[in-house]
């Protein structure tokens, strides 16, 4: 059975960074990896120093790791041609138009990428999918969609067959496929959920609302990763030394307060760019949690 | 000197020539636009004036930032002339849904169909920007700070709404944003709220990024969409430079050479803005005196 890891945080924690060294390591231990992104921001093609495309391609030096991008745009853009594509015949250039900006929004995006996530799901050819999901609010809504969604699709079939987004038949066509993906995210022995979070109070607060959040979806099986701390041989600069003391509460409170397992990441001086780095992280990242 | 930090114009945060003033902070999340709004807002009403900071954002933290409870009511801070409020989505949408539903026809079919077409996803978006119009077209107070900021998008939506309202009439289901503005006063109140948005001398658009690349990317994307509706961009604030005395830090003076490498880069590209740049602090910026302090090194 595949598995799955979700990497979730605020915009900027190091969710790319992690996600791509824990997707190294996996296939560096002899499984087929698939390493997915659904952040727009990502930069997954400079971790990586190759292109990245909407199919998964192999990753040059490290066998059996395959990356992919979920380009929100192109899955926006795809999803309004089909969407469209039957209004042009009935309804004046104009309002055809007015259709199009309104669904060119955040929703309709979120709507359009999460139908290429479920598909990322389904790849029964590896052992491990990572996805390197994005940032916390955006995510949720994500990962609320499938239980919201397929109600408003249900409710809609029954009605006009009108939705916001455009005609339910763009849509329902897998309907099953959301209500099997969220119960694959609740299953704990398939999916784990990586919070990465900065040792300061408002990262690690929003974190526990999303890990609240989380389980009041029954997705219990989550782990925290605080991210950035300050290495012990860097303490001795006193501005070092003084952004740690900030550090140091948050890194002894964390794990009393997280349900789950808590490792800690250091705070690096260079981009974490290239397979070397990525191993050098990879290998940090599993003295700090255990998958 | 290697490093210059730049300061953010106070012309930028305050009323102009004695119009009030509509502050926006845009940009993605994790930049920091909560903390730049709340400062902002917090200088401004140190200078004399009333002002009042808006969160559309449910997960908003502009409560802990000043260690009160925010709600949908105006909430004062003490021995200050600042107000905080924060735009409820659900009741925004349920005032929104009222209004749609009065203005279409009465028979149980179209009620039917509207009705089930707000339930959609997409209808809080617009309806909390509907809401949010409330505070743009509001000159009770000198200053109205919001921490968050329409998107070229939003923008766009409203104006075809309005423009196509007329061929629109058939209100087909698509159209129930459209149905609301054929009604009541909401394409006026609109249309002059956006005039407020494009006009330089009542509002200040102010775009905040980390010293990186992905966040510029970004930001240099959203700004040329929001231009594309008339709305310019007045200032780009860099947020989290590290200070300068990190830059004999091994670790921390490499990564703040990169930090000025990235803002080396992006200013040039932008001559129209003002540019600013906000040195990271040591501690998280809660509570009154951090915001000014911040504030005292951010604002000139």
């Amino acid at each position: 059975m595949t598995q799955y890891l979700f990497f979730s945080g605020k915009g900027g924690v190091g969710k790319t960074s992690l996600s791509s060294a824990t997707a190294v390591r996996l296939a560096r231990q002899g499984a087929r990896t698939l390493l997915v992104t659904t952040d727009p921001a990502s930069n997954l093609g400079d971790v990586f120093g190759q292109a990245v495309g909407l199919d998964a391609r192999p990753v040059a030096g490290v066998p059996g790791l395959f990356i992919q991008e979920i380009n929100p745009e192109a899955a926006l853009q795809s999803y309004k041609d089909r969407a469209l594509a039957p209004m042009r015949a009935l309804f004046p250039e104009q309002i055809v138009r007015a259709a199009e900006e309104k669904m060119s929004g955040p929703c309709t995006e979120e709507v359009a990428t999460f139908d290429q996530f479920i598909a990322c799901m389904q790849e029964p050819d590896y052992d491990w999918v990572v996805f390197d999901t994005a940032p916390t609010g955006h995510t949720l809504r994500l990962l609320e969609l499938p239980g919201s969604w397929s109600v408003h699709i249900t409710e809609s079939a029954a009605g006009s067959g009108q939705t916001c987004m455009g005609p339910v038949e763009s849509l329902t066509a897998s309907q099953k496929e959301y209500d099997a993906a969220l119960k694959a995210l609740q299953s704990e022995s398939q999916s784990t959920f990586v919070f990465v979070t900065q040792p300061s109070k408002l990262s690690i607060d929003e974190m526990m609302r999303a890990s609240e959040e989380l389980k009041k979806l029954g997705i219990h099986h989550q782990i925290a990763v605080l991210n950035g701390v300050i290495p012990e041989e860097e303490r001795v600069h006193p501005y070092s030394q003084r952004r740690w003391r900030r550090q140091m509460p948050f890194v002894e409170s964390l794990p009393q307060e997280f349900s789950g397992p808590v490792g800690m990441m250091p705070l690096y001086a260079d981009e974490i760019k290239g397979i070397e780095m990525l191993e050098r992280v990879g290998r940090d990242l599993d003295d700090a949690i255990h998958l | 000197m290697p490093f210059t930090y730049e300061k953010l114009l106070e012309e930028l945060l305050v009323p102009r020539g004695g119009r009030p003033r509509k502050v926006f902070f845009a940009g993605k999340g994790g930049v920091g636009k909560t903390t730049l709004a709340c400062t902002a807002a917090l200088f401004a009403a140190e200078r004399g004036n009333r002002t009042v900071l808006v969160t559309t954002d449910p997960a908003s933290h502009i409560g802990e930032v000043f260690g009160v409870e925010v709600g949908p009511a105006l909430r004062k801070i003490p021995h200050t002339d600042l107000w905080l409020v924060r735009i409820d989505p659900k009741a925004a949408l349920e005032n929104y849904q009222q209004a749609v539903l009065a203005t279409v026809p009465d028979d149980a079919e179209t009620q039917g169909r509207v009705r089930e077409e707000l339930n959609s996803p997409c209808t809080e978006e617009v309806a909390v920007f509907q809401h949010f119009l409330d505070f743009v077209l509001d000159d009770a107070f000198d200053v109205t700070v919001f921490d968050t900021a329409p998107t070229g998008h939003t923008v766009r939506l409203l104006q075809l709404a309005w423009d196509y309202a007329g061929e629109l009439a058939g209100k087909t289901a698509l159209s129930s944003e459209t149905a609301a503005l054929d009604g009541a006063q909401l394409a006026p109140r609109m249309q002059a709220a956006i005039q407020t948005l494009q006009d330089p001398g009542a509002t200040s658009m102010l775009f905040v990024t980390l010293p990186e690349m992905t966040p510029i990317a970004e930001m240099e994307r959203a700004i040329a969409d929001l231009g594309r509706t008339g709305i310019a961009t007045q200032a780009i604030i860099v947020n989290e430079v590290l200070p300068e005395e990190a830059a004999t830090s091994p670790l921390f003076g490499k990564r703040l050479a990169k930090q000025m490498m990235y803002i080396d880069d992006l200013r040039p590209r932008h001559p129209a803005q003002a540019f600013a740049t906000a040195p990271l602090q040591d501690d998280e910026i809660l509570g009154v005196a951090l915001l000014q302090q911040f504030g005292d090194q951010l604002i000139h």
